[in-house]
């Protein structure tokens, strides 16, 4: 492989595991905060995908779309944890993840029903279509804003949990719920915010992703898997565990593909299978 | 009185069942005579069973393929009598026989449409030869089923790989570059679509610059098209065949990273700019080329009607794919008009061998291997009054997948 190419790939597989982050961060965090493995995930991302293409079909533009379609998933998300995932606290974790998978059915069906079973496509904004040059690399200007993008988004997320009081509740709860409850702090709430802050990530992602490819019924399963497979690799519940399994799940594949063309889609699971063998606990073991 | 009034009755309800039974016994005999396609099977009902995606890469085809044969029973004489009973193929050989199983075996149908994939095709075409069914193929191009594999009872009704591929080489090679990238999905198809485009391309002194075969599902085009970008020499054409879903990411991507702005076209085969695909990928696919057997503007009368008339019926756009489930639906009309109206399978499948029609592809017919011959046009991707369509720019003729020695699945011997 020549430089060239090389230094291609690791740009892309930087950028696909940009696109990856947000899908992953809000995965762990709902996981790290209330326990909840959210098996709807990727559904919810899928909704703001569909969400933002109706949005852009009303005559909005994708700016707008970015910003409504997550409000929408967001109050979805607050609803969906007061009506259904509230009562199963404390008990069986299972109870949780059949809840999340009949969601999951729930949604995928909805978007069948209002959307059909056609591909769409979420129309780039004029200023972003089309390439730039990276030091000599074409380079696609939508990927290059989604990298910066995520990373700015990730970084503000990571002041957020770190340096604001909301984030060092969010980091106490996830070590002693009871002992932050103590301290007078409604929990109920706490879960209700942080549900519908992940799920308003996942549709940001969705929008973002659904520019990037096309959009259909069958999109949930990709994203939920690989938001799964980012958060194991990286750590149950950190946030940085998060972002470094994105970016390996982004590298693998871009890698993957030059170098074991006819194994590409199985390098993602192989290099999560090496990880896990060799760190167990995933490469990062905190918030 | 009251007794002999009742021995009476009795005696005059005897005699008119007795008379009732002998003109239903003479009837019975005089029908079985007079039309022997009632007695055997013409007025039960005719159960088909369609196997088509519903979900997954070729998720654009299976609605619109169902709608096509239901629109063409609905214009028969046969409407009421049918039952469809429809089953997602998942585009999984294995789901596809389980499938196939439960239709034949537990609801007995007498025929079944699709699957859509060469590979799902290949292992229900066997399945149902082992069965006796009537198996009508509405894509399902696997050329080893007019070849090697080809069997009395599987008609492919749409096309094969080869018959909508092999048939635009020469027209790439003289009108769109010498130096050709190939990409293609990594299943059968895939990599027999490539296989022609380079068999075709080295034997007339062709340049291929480069391969690849993302896995069927792909949504990340970035790594194979960074090798598109550092292939040297610069290729003057990519071609081969993605499944439908994944040419939209792949069109959208390839005009993100410049390659279309370069100036280099894509040609795919199996006519997978359609108008769903087109509405997805949006202005990135103006100017590509495909190559398939129909177009929506194709102005011949059969055409036009059958599109005016379809639009009515399902309150959508006709796709290849309508057409393809409209063709395969008009050969169990035309079977079960031979017939009588009796669905028995070796009748039916002797009258369909004979088929030759003209409909909205134009003139088709089915060769002894029981794959269809029809004609195949290159179409690119251009914008009509504000939208894109794929076009006919050129007509390529009449085309078939031999099933001999010569073709591209084997020797077929039924």
């Amino acid at each position: 492989m020549s430089v060239d190419l090389f230094f291609t790939n690791l740009l892309y597989g930087l950028t696909i595991g940009s696109a990856l982050i947000l899908i992953a961060s809000s995965l762990s965090i709902i996981f790290g905060v209330m326990g909840v493995v959210n098996f709807a995930h990727g559904s919810l991302a899928m909704l703001g995908a569909y969400l933002g293409y109706s949005l852009i079909l009303w005559k909005m533009n994708f700016w707008v779309a970015l910003i409504i379609s997550p409000l929408v998933v967001g109050a979805l998300a607050m609803a969906i944890e007061g009506f259904t995932l509230r009562p199963l606290y404390g008990k069986d974790p299972l109870l949780q993840f059949f809840l999340t998978y009949g969601l999951a059915m729930i949604i995928g069906n909805l978007v069948l029903y209002f959307w059909g079973s056609d591909p769409h496509g979420i129309d780039k904004p004029i200023l972003l279509q089309g390439p730039t040059s990276i030091a000599g690399i074409i380079y696609p200007k939508f990927r290059l804003f989604v990298f910066i993008f995520s990373a700015v988004l990730a970084i503000v997320l990571w002041l957020f949990i770190t340096r604001t009081t909301w984030g060092i509740i969010l980091r106490a709860g996830i070590h002693n719920r009871e002992l932050v409850g103590a301290f007078g702090i409604n929990m109920s709430t706490v879960y209700t915010l942080v549900f519908a802050l992940g799920s308003a990530l996942a549709a940001i992602a969705g929008v973002i992703l659904g520019a990037m490819r096309n959009i259909n019924p069958a999109m949930d399963l990709d994203l939920v898997t690989s938001g799964l497979i980012a958060v194991v690799i990286g750590g149950l519940g950190s946030f940085r565990g998060a972002v470094l399994g994105a970016f390996v799940i982004g590298l693998s594949e871009s890698f993957g593909a030059q170098l074991w063309p006819g194994f590409s889609k199985f390098t993602v699971y192989i290099v999560m299978v090496a990880i896990l063998l060799w760190r167990p606990e995933g490469l990062i073991k905190e918030v | 009185m009251e007794k002999r009034g009742k021995n009476k009755t009795t005696d005059l309800a005897r005699r008119e069942f007795l008379k009732t039974m002998a003109a239903l016994g003479a009837a019975a005999t005089m029908g079985s005579l007079a039309a022997p396609a009632i007695a055997r099977g013409a007025d039960k009902p005719i159960k088909i069973g369609l196997i088509l995606p519903y979900s997954g890469g070729s998720v654009t085809l299976g609605l619109r393929a169902e709608q096509g044969v239901r629109y063409a029973l609905h214009l028969s004489k046969y409407r009421d009598r049918v039952k469809f009973l429809v089953e997602d193929s998942r585009e999984d050989p294995a789901v596809c026989v389980e499938k196939a199983q439960k239709l034949v075996e537990r609801e007995e149908v007498d025929i079944i449409i699709g699957p859509t994939s060469s590979h799902t095709a290949l292992a229900v075409s066997e399945y149902c030869k082992t069965k006796k069914k009537l198996l009508l193929l509405v894509y399902g191009g696997n050329p080893k089923i007019a070849g090697e594999n080809c069997s009395r009872y599987t008609f492919q009704c749409g096309h094969t790989t080869y018959s909508v591929s092999a048939p635009g080489v020469s027209w790439s090679f003289d009108n769109l570059g010498k130096e050709i990238f190939l990409i293609g999905s990594d299943y059968s198809s895939g990599r027999d679509i490539c296989g022609w485009f380079k068999e075709g391309y080295l034997k007339r002194g062709g340049t291929i610059v480069g391969e690849a075969y993302p896995p069927i599902g792909t949504a990340e085009f970035a790594p194979y098209l960074s090798q598109i970008q550092h292939a040297k020499p610069r290729p003057k054409l990519v071609a081969g065949f993605l499944l439908p879903v994944d040419t939209i990411d792949f069109t959208k991507q390839y005009a993100e990273f410049g390659l279309k702005k370069e100036g280099i076209p894509i040609i795919f085969a199996l006519g997978v700019y359609n108008l769903a695909c087109l509405k997805a990928a949006g202005d990135p696919a103006e100017g590509m080329y495909d190559i398939i057997h129909w177009t929506p503007t194709l102005p011949h009368k059969e055409n036009v009607e059958f599109m005016e008339g379809f639009e009515k019926f399902a309150k959508m756009e006709v796709e290849d794919a309508v057409v393809l489930g409209y063709e395969a639906g008009t050969c169990i009309t035309y079977g079960l008009d031979q017939t009588g109206g009796d669905p028995n399978n070796e009748k039916l499948v002797d009258a369909i061998a004979k088929r030759q029609w003209v409909g909205p592809r134009g003139k088709c017919s089915f060769g002894p291997n029981h794959s269809v011959m029809h004609t195949t046009y290159i179409r690119q991707v251009k914008r009509v009054k504000g939208k894109l369509a794929p076009m006919a720019i050129k007509d390529l003729g009449l085309q078939t997948t031999p099933g001999d020695a010569t073709g591209p699945g084997g020797q077929c011997k039924m």
